[in-house]
């Protein structure tokens, strides 16, 4: 029941990708705010928590989509998932670390979309442009990841395994 | 043990959650636009389409001022580039609209249409692409329009994409650039047919069989112009330019042909929905009548008149005279 205050919070970050970073591109590439979310998320309250809130955020950022439903949700759950998962196993703590989360995130969650969406009929992802799209698009992320991970921790309303 | 059922738990909810996800990819390929999956996507849209608006409005300026600021140089010469441009095309206008009227009233000897005669609603480019992966724009007219998923957008320099979905106040188009998009396209002065496929580098592809009998016809020249043929079940009507050729290369017994479409796809700020989807009638205005030709003869010469119910007025003024008989 406590996760259900991130819910508002999802909501945002939903309309504000497909509403605002449309504007707002650089490299002609858009960040992964959903993904950033669901890894915030997984980072204070777990995998599992994550991995759900992921999966939602990623189902209504498909539905603005031409790739098949689910697969944005997919790739942003099993990342959190991943991440919740290898949490305890990160020892070192940084201001960066936010950055470099988001960095890598970018990078999983780009390539578990399209080659799942390859795999669900996207034929038109199978080309090497593809690769610089998921890079630049990671390394947005990596710009916005402290923000996201700062809005989390004000919802969350207490600061115990903070990143910032 | 608590640990243990805490790991399973963990695997438990990724396992569900992998299937959901693979649910409704198949749920939403199966089911298309009109499912129920679909109809979620419309209320979504209508949801966020305010907020859309309200940001392009914010930011537009902001990002043209940015694009100011960085492409001034270029801004300058692109300027002068088109003051001189457009001083040769209104000197050709003239030339062009003589010429439209002489293709419409030949085209309409063969119940071609046109497109002016298809109903177009125009719409403002509310947005870019929202993701990175696909190439589609989000306009501002919708179903209240009577546009719906299918239809034909259009800007000055020709085809722009199809609809691909529609909801209450807004549509979003699947750019021609779009390595999923594929028209159906017949090459002037040819007239051969062929399926245009748009390929990463934004140019489209069609292979053409080599017709041993007339291999003429399959010889294109750099700069020949491909339009949509409005055949059977195509998504769009006949005579939408959708580019022009810029290779033409032999291969075996076929011709591989590279179009570049002629719009500007990063300038698109006002397109044109045409109102028309596969089997919808040709508009009535365009169908000329059954009367037969009648043909009058007065001494010295033999007139030939032939009338149709065209609202077109070319059509009731053609007549060609042939030379006199006895």
């Amino acid at each position: 029941m406590r996760s259900l205050r991130y819910v508002p919070l999802a909501a945002v970050v939903v309309i504000t990708q497909v509403a605002l970073f449309p504007q707002l591109r650089i490299l002609g590439v858009v960040p992964d705010l959903g993904l950033l979310f669901a890894l915030a998320v997984a980072w204070y309250e777990g995998s599992e928590t994550g991995a759900v809130f992921g999966f939602f955020v990623g189902c209504a950022y498909d539905l603005f989509l031409t790739t098949p439903l689910g697969m944005s949700g997919l790739s942003y759950a099993v990342c959190a998932w991943l991440l919740g998962f290898t949490q305890g196993a990160i020892a070192r703590r940084s201001r960066l670390l936010a950055a470099a989360i988001g960095l890598l995130g970018g990078i999983v969650s780009g390539s578990i979309f399209v080659a799942a969406s390859i795999l669900a009929g996207a034929d038109q992802l199978q080309r090497p442009a593809v690769i610089g799209v998921i890079v630049k698009a990671a390394c947005y992320d990596a710009l916005l990841a402290p923000a996201l991970f700062g809005l989390v921790t004000l919802v969350r309303g207490r600061r115990t395994v903070g990143l910032l | 043990m608590a640990l243990q059922s805490h790991g399973a738990r963990r695997r438990y909810v990724l396992v569900i959650i992998v299937l959901s996800a693979l649910t409704l990819a198949t749920l939403d390929q199966r089911a298309g636009q009109s499912g129920a999956i679909g109809k979620v996507g419309d209320a979504v849209h209508r949801v966020v389409q305010p907020f859309a608006s309200a940001a392009d409005t914010v930011f537009s300026p902001v990002h043209d001022w940015f694009d100011g600021v960085i492409h001034s140089g270029h801004l300058k010469a692109d300027n002068r580039r088109l003051r001189q441009q457009l001083a040769a095309l209104e000197a050709r206008q003239q030339e062009v609209t003589q010429a439209i009227s002489a293709n419409r009233y030949f085209n309409s000897f063969f119940h071609k249409p046109f497109l002016d005669d298809y109903k177009t609603v125009g719409a403002w480019v509310q947005s870019g692409s929202i993701d990175n992966l696909s190439h589609t724009i989000t306009i501002d007219r919708g179903t209240e329009s009577g546009v719906v998923a299918g239809m034909a957008v259009i800007a000055g320099g020709g085809l722009v994409g199809r609809i691909y979905r529609s909801w209450d106040g807004g549509s979003q188009v699947l750019l021609a650039t779009d390595p999923t998009f594929g028209a159906a396209i017949t090459m002037l002065p040819s007239g051969l047919f062929g399926t245009a496929q748009t390929q990463p580098d934004h140019t489209m592809r069609i292979v053409f069989s080599i017709d041993s009998r007339h291999p003429a016809l399959s010889k294109f020249k750099v700069g020949d112009v491909a339009q949509t043929c409005g055949c059977p079940g195509s998504d769009f009507p006949t005579g939408i330019p959708v580019g022009a050729v810029l290779s033409a290369t032999p291969s075996g017994p076929e011709v591989v042909v590279r179009l570049a479409p002629f719009v500007d796809f990063g300038a698109l700020d006002v397109v044109k929905v045409v109102i028309w989807s596969s089997g919808d009638p040709i508009p009535k205005s365009l169908v000329p009548s059954t009367t037969a030709p009648t043909t009058t003869t007065v001494p010295g010469t033999t007139t030939t008149t032939s009338s149709t119910s065209s609202s077109s007025s070319s059509s009731s003024s053609s007549s060609s005279s042939t030379t006199p008989t006895t």
